[in-house]
This record gives C-alpha cells, sequence and structure tokens, in this order.
C-alpha cells in the first residue's frame, strides 16, 4: 500500500521558500534596518577584486565584514564568475563594473584605491605589477608567485611605485597566531629553544573541478587568456604552466609559518614525491620535506608533508623545543601547548599572566594518582608533559584580520604583517622544494637567494 | 540508467540518485554539488568560532553584523518557520541543547536554574535581521544559534539550483532524513521514497523526524524540554529546508496544531505514523487508513 502524496505546490511553482521568508521579513518590522542605516559611514577604500573564484568568494566574504571597503569592479575572464562576483556584491548595495581582462579594468577604472588579486598563481606577478603601476594598493594571494622571477619582479615595482603589497598569508594577522609567535615564544620562551618544527596539509582525494557544459569558455576565449582548456583552467592548480602544485598551494602557508616561528628562513632542502595517484595532473599530489634552519638559538629542521589522497588528521603545525612543544593551525582544535616537566620551570606565573591557559587532564591526574601508589618506573623516566592551551580564539573569518591590517594600513599607515619582502623569501623557500623532488638531493640556500 | 554518488559532510551522508545517459557528467555535476555543500557546512558551522553562525553568540545589544549570503539566507528562512510555527521551530535553542549536554557530548539534566538561564538566551525573537544590508543583530547577549535542523535542508535546496543550472534534473537528493525529488525517472510519475510505506515524491521535500532517527533528541524550544516518545513525522513541502525545518516543529506539535498548519499552507502537507503503523495524512483529511 502506497502512502498517498497530496497535491500541492511543487518544488518548481515555488521556487524557493526564500521568497516567502523575504516577504515575512519585510512585514516584521524588527528596528535592524533604521540601525543598519545609521550605521556610520567611514572613510572608503574603492576596491576591485581580479580573480573570483573560491578564494576571490572567501575574500568578498571577509571584506564585507569591513566597514571601509567599498567594491567598484569585479574582473574575472569568466563571465559565470564574474557574474556571481557582481550580483553577490550587488546584494550588499555593492553596485560593481564587471571585466574580463585587468589591464582594461585598470584603464577605466580611475577612482579605484586598491586591487584584490585571487587569480590563479602564475597571474599573480603581471596583475599585481599593472595594479602598482597604475598607483593602487594591492593585496595578492599566496603563493606569491609560480615563479621566484615572478616574486622578484612584484618586490620590484613596490618599491619602485611606493604602493602597499601585502601577500595573503593569512595567519601572519591571525590573533592566535600572533599570540602564539610574540608572546608565548618570543616574550616568555615558554618551548626553550626550538629544535624541531613539523607540519602537515592533509586533503581527502577529490576528483578534477568541471564546470556546466552551458558555461564552458570558447576556445578562442581561452587562448587570449593563456588557457589551453577549460579543464586547466578550472584546475591549474594541477598545472605547471599556471602553480606549483600542493606545496605551493597548500605547503606555502605552513612552510611561511614555519620561517615566522624559528624566524630563520631555510638554508636547505631535501624532499620526495610524485604523481603517485591523480592520472590527469602534471603536479605531485604529494610532497614530503625536510628543511635545515640556523636559528639565533642554533640548528633547527622542520618536517613538511603535504598530502591529497587523504584527509588524515587535517593541518596544523607543531613547534618542538628543550621545555615544551606546541601544537597550532587555523583549525581550532589544534590548540596544545606542552610542557616538558623534566626540563621546564613551572608555568602558573605565565597562567596567571593569561599567557598560556591551563587544561584540566582528567587522564593525566588519574595517572599521577596511579603513580604515587605503584611507583611505575616508565613514568617516572619520563612524566607525561603538562598540557596547555593558546587563550586566543579566533572569532572572525580567517581571512579577515589580514585584510584589515591591509586596510589599515592604506587609512592609518599601521605596518604591513605580510608586505612584498616577506611574503617574497617564503616564495624562494616554497619553490624550491620541487627543484628538490627533482634533484633528489639536498640543496642548499644562499642568503642572497632571499635578498633583492 | 541511474547513478548513485554519496558524499559525507555536515554529520551525515549526502546521497544523490541521478537518472542521465552520461555517468561520468553526472559524476562531476555532483561533484560540484558536493564541492558547494562543503562550503556551506563551513558557513553554517556553529562548531568554528570563526564563522557566522557561531559570532552570533558573541555579539551584544546592539551589535550589527553581516552575514554571508548563505548563512543570512538559511536563518532568515528558520526565522520565517519560527515565526510561522510560534516557536515550535527555534534555531536560537543552542543554549538549551548545551544545558543538555556535558562539554563531551554525553547527556545530563540540567538544573532547574540552569534551564531557566538556557531559557533566558532562547527564543526566536532575540534575533533580528535586515535583507537589505544582511545585518542580523541580537536583543541579549549569549544567543546561540543551532542550524543543525535546517541546515542540511538548505544544503539540498542548493544543490538541486545547481542540477538545474545544470539541466540534470531526473534526481533524488537526500540528507539522511530529508529528501528532496527534483524531476522523476523517465516514465514515472515520481521517485518512490520508504516511508514505512512507500511514497511517490515529484518536485517535492519530505522529511521525517521522530524517535526512529538515530535516538537523537528533539527539545520543544517552548518549554526547553525533550520531547520523548512520540510518533514519526512526516512532513512534505516544496523545499527542503522548509520540510526540514517543519519536520522538527512538527514534532513537538500536537496534531491539532500541525492539522491547523497544513491547512493554512497549501504546499504543506504531512503524515503521521503512530507506533500501530497507522498513518494519518493531515492535508487530505483522509483520516485513518490502516
Ligand atoms: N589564503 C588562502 O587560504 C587561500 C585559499 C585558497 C586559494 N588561495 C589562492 O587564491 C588564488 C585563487 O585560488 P582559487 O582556489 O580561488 O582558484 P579558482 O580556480 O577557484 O579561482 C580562480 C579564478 O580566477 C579567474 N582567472 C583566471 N585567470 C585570470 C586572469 N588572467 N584574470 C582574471 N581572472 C582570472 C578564474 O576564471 C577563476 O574564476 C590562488 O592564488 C590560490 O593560491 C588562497
Amino acid at each position: 500500500m502506497n502512502i498517498e502524496v497530496p497535491n500541492g505546490m511543487t518544488r518548481r511553482q515555488f521556487i524557493t521558500a526564500g521568497a516567502a521568508a523575504s516577504a515575512w521579513l519585510a512585514m516584521s518590522k524588527t528596528g535592524l534596518a533604521q540601525a543598519a542605516a545609521a550605521a556610520p559611514p567611514s572613510d572608503q577604500v574603492n576596491v576591485a577584486l581580479v580573480g573570483c573564484g573560491d578564494q576571490g568568494r572567501v575574500l568578498v566574504n571577509a571584506c564585507l565584514k569591513i566597514p571601509c571597503v567599498k567594491f567598484r569592479a569585479v574582473c574575472d575572464i569568466w563571465p559565470y564568475a564574474q557574474r556571481y562576483g557582481s550580483r553577490y556584491l550587488g546584494k550588499y548595495g555593492h553596485e560593481t563594473n564587471v571585466y574580463a581582462d585587468y589591464r582594461e579594468m585598470l584603464e577605466k577604472e580611475k577612482g579605484l584605491d586598491a586591487i584584490i588579486c585571487a587569480s590563479p598563481d602564475w597571474m599573480h606577478s603581471p596583475i599585481t605589477c599593472a595594479a602598482l603601476e597604475a598607483g593602487k594598493h594591492v593585496y595578492c594571494e599566496k603563493l606569491m608567485s609560480n615563479t621566484v622571477e615572478g616574486a622578484k619582479q612584484m618586490v620590484l615595482t613596490q618599491r619602485k611605485t611606493g604602493k602597499l603589497l601585502q601577500i595573503g598569508h593569512q595567519r601572519r594577522s591571525n590573533p592566535r597566531y600572533l599570540h602564539a609567535k610574540n608572546k608565548i615564544i618570543d616574550e616568555a620562551h615558554l618551548l626553550g629553544r626550538i629544535t624541531h618544527a613539523s607540519g602537515q596539509w592533509h586533503n581527502v582525494k577529490k576528483d578534477d573541478r568541471t564546470c556546466a557544459a552551458k558555461y564552458e569558455l570558447d576556445e578562442a576565449t581561452l587562448k587570449k587568456f593563456g588557457y589551453d582548456d577549460m579543464h586547466q583552467l578550472l584546475n591549474w592548480r594541477w598545472f605547471k604552466k599556471y602553480g606549483g602544485g600542493p606545496i605551493c598551494d597548500l605547503g606555502a602557508h605552513q612552510i611561511d609559518m614555519f620561517t615566522w616561528f624559528l624566524n630563520a628562513n631555510p638554508k636547505a632542502v631535501i624532499a620526495s614525491g610524485g604523481i603517485d595517484y591523480y592520472k590527469t595532473h602534471e603536479w605531485y599530489d604529494n610532497v614530503i620535506t625536510v628543511f635545515e634552519y640556523d636559528t639565533k638559538d642554533g640548528v633547527a629542521r622542520s618536517m613538511y608533508d603535504v598530502l591529497t589522497t587523504t584527509g588524515s588528521l587535517g593541518f596544523l603545525e607543531k613547534y618542538m623545543g628543550i621545555e615544551g612543544s606546541m601544537v597550532i593551525s587555523e583549525m581550532p582544535r589544534w590548540n596544545q601547548v606542552f610542557r616538558e616537566k623534566a626540563t621546564a620551570p613551572e608555568w602558573t606565573v605565565w597562567g596567571e599572566k593569561g599567557l598560556v591557559k591551563r587544561v584540566e587532564d582528567t587522564a593525566a591526574a588519574n595517572a599521577e594518582e596511579k603513580k604515587a601508589a605503584e611507583v611505575d618506573v616508565r613514568l617516572a623516566a619520563s612524566p607525561p608533559p603538562e598540557t596547555w592551551e593558546i587563550p586566543v580564539l579566533l572569532d572572525k573569518p580567517p581571512h579577515q584580520p589580514h585584510l584589515e591590517n591591509f586596510f589599515e594600513a592604506i587609512r592609518k599607515g599601521a605596518p604591513l604583517n605580510c608586505p612584498a619582502e616577506v611574503g617574497y623569501r617564503s616564495a624562494v623557500a616554497v619553490l624550491k622544494v620541487n627543484e628538490a623532488v627533482v634533484a633528489q638531493k639536498r640543496l642548499e640556500f644562499k642568503p642572497e637567494e632571499y635578498r633583492i | 540508467m541511474t547513478h548513485r554518488f554519496a558524499h559525507g559532510a555536515m554529520a551525515t551522508q549526502f546521497v544523490f540518485l541521478v537518472e542521465h545517459d552520461d555517468a561520468r557528467n553526472a559524476g562531476q555535476l555532483c561533484r560540484e554539488a558536493f564541492h558547494q555543500i562543503d562550503r556551506l557546512e563551513t558557513e553554517l558551522s556553529r562548531f568554528d568560532s570563526s564563522t557566522d553562525i557561531a559570532s552570533i553568540s558573541q555579539l551584544k545589544p546592539r551589535d550589527l553584523m553581516v552575514l554571508t549570503l548563505d548563512a543570512f539566507e538559511c536563518l532568515k528562512m528558520a526565522q520565517f518557520v519560527a515565526a510561522d510555527t510560534n516557536g515550535a521551530f527555534d534555531v536560537t535553542i543552542g543554549s538549551v541543547f548545551a544545558a543538555w549536554r556535558n562539554p563531551d557530548g554525553t547527556p545530563r539534566t540540567p538544573s532547574l536554574d540552569e534551564l531557566a538561564a538556557a531559557r533566558e538566551r532562547t527564543g526566536w525573537q532575540l534575533l533580528m535581521m535586515d535583507e537589505e544590508s544582511h545585518f542580523v543583530g541580537v536583543r541579549k547577549t549569549g544567543v546561540q544559534v543551532d542550524l543543525g535542523a535546517i541546515g542540511k535542508g538548505y544544503a539540498l535546496d542548493c544543490a538541486a539550483a545547481i542540477f538545474e543550472e545544470w539541466g540534470i534534473t531526473r534526481a533524488l537528493l537526500s540528507a539522511e532524513s530529508t529528501v528532496l525529488a527534483l524531476d522523476p525517472p523517465e516514465g514515472k510519475e515520481g521517485w518512490t521514497v520508504n516511508a514505512d510505506a512507500p511514497m511517490l515524491l515529484c518536485q517535492r521535500a519530505a522529511s521525517s523526524s521522530g524517535i526512529a532517527v538515530q535516538g537523537q533528541h528533539i527539545f520543544d524550544p517552548r518549554t526547553g524540554q525533550p520531547v520523548r516518545d512520540r510518533t514519526q513525522v512526516w512532513t512534505l513541502a516544496p523545499t527542503a529546508a522548509w520540510a526540514d525545518a517543519l519536520s522538527t516543529a512538527f514534532f513537538v506539535m500536537s496534531a491539532t496544531e500541525i492539522e491547523e498548519y497544513c491547512r493554512q499552507h497549501v504546499e504543506v502537507s504531512s503524515i503521521i505514523i503512530d507506533s500501530q503503523k497507522r498513518y494519518f495524512n493531515l492535508k487530505s483529511n483522509l483520516g485513518e487508513k490502516t
């Protein structure tokens, strides 16, 4: 016996219940509209977005929370992305002109103050340099460029024009990372001498991107903008012409963090990687690396792996020192600071100062009791480290603080958290990994490689 | 040919059945839909302190916060259903959920004071929204929003929009206890969905809630108490978000209240299945059927 489904409007007749909800919301006088309209206007920064793909949209959402930002234009070679961006912004009251070619946009949009560049990596340098030359400030996504030469041009153009250039290593503005670096490591020196760092970015297996047939770009347009076909435009990160593969896409973030936290550029690298799984890519789907550093406290080494066929444990970094270790990530759950009981002084005072927060570990407490009773020699030889956490939470979208820093720099002259030179040094370190995979041996960095 | 594609997100399994000649093309479409669902999972999550939904709990009266479009649309739909069911559905119930759980997620029973404190910060009228600016505001500090009872439905509606875009529309999209039928398989009148007894769905969403679903607790936002031992309710509505939200609302509403709601909304109907597996179709007034 079947359950009889009663008639009524179908989904198509009633395409979105959202329409009913909107009508309801318009009717219900919540009083917020007035408050919203009265929100104080602040001095505006006129902005254009170049590259409105996944990350462009993430940056738009973060920018919409920064009151001074006014979008004036959206540039993307793909009409589908262009339309998405301008419609989205339109809903938030930002009227934007759309362009396919950034050069045309720079020529026509005279009132722009800044450009946000979220194009594929190979276009970062040409777009950024052209925008700087046109007198605009630029926020450009990481990796700064897929070539050292491209990144160098960006630094030189920035210097020549005197405009601001912020590279999108957003962790450098994340309050938790800032607290970990400035307070826990530099001020209190809680980890002691850091001898090792490790990190990983693991992404679950994913099939290639595609789009609905009707949105595919024609061959002439693709050629004009330098793409062989639609597959390569949508999956640019896997092809040598457009990007540097996962180590540049994902590894860039954390290799940059190692440099920052260890306060040293890598002096050598070895790496292994390959196209072991995917059949349609040019870049390695996994890379494992070891870097060496000369820090002010002595030698340090880091281990890093980027895997794109398993999501195991996600992405995180770890710093290990004589007196303690720290696990940190943009993912909130990775937030642990361990005190090595055998070598480190008490941290109570740092807890009181709010530098770290004690995590009550019931399992460890039980183990302590048991130890007292039975005298476990293994426990006595290596007491379990005591667990603390970093008491600072990011309560904004991850890219918002970094964008805020950029706009503060434009409006009030605040120092940039990731200026061109810093982005450049990271690019140099990251790009060498792919070379090391090919070379199959240890490659050294000459100090002058980091200088321009 | 019907192809099946599955993807884990939002703490559940999304399963899409697609009738299409080209399996590869159908797979690509589902891959893109799942990609957007992953994005929604991040935008609608309450677990990550950096999301809009989690940040609402930090707002103080007079603060204004811009929401992403999807967070806004989903929350707006939730508020609409809340207003429409006199608060039987209410996504501001996060504090009540929290009161009934230990930090590790295991169940506990709150004291009367704890419950009263949680209920203070619960109530859909504590949230204010403005469509022009996409601002949200609160009337009290500490309102915890949990979109768990509408987010999966909302994600299915977004997936359906992508299916329309691709022009592949013979599909049945499901997430746990919510299903959204698009066009039926060739030559059929609908997709057969098993609701104890089978029903045929076409261009319509159905959602069930009940004790059968993983023993999960549903709380009555009007009392702050868990609702136990009710019959199973199926809700049919034109969109998955609406059906999803209503299935929770109907679980805590009385049969008379449900009947009244269905009378007022031509596009909504509900089927109640009682412990003897008798079902009552509250729309067409079919009464009891065995
Ligand atoms: N900071 C982060 O956390 C983060 C995260 C993801 C991506 N990214 C970076 O953002 C950038 C974009 O990545 P994505 O994932 O959004 O890629 P995507 O493929 O989703 O988007 C790229 C967009 O750029 C457009 N485009 C291509 N060439 C262009 C050109 N010459 N001019 C204008 N537009 C052009 C494409 O049509 C597409 O819409 C990359 O540099 C990537 O490394 C950063």
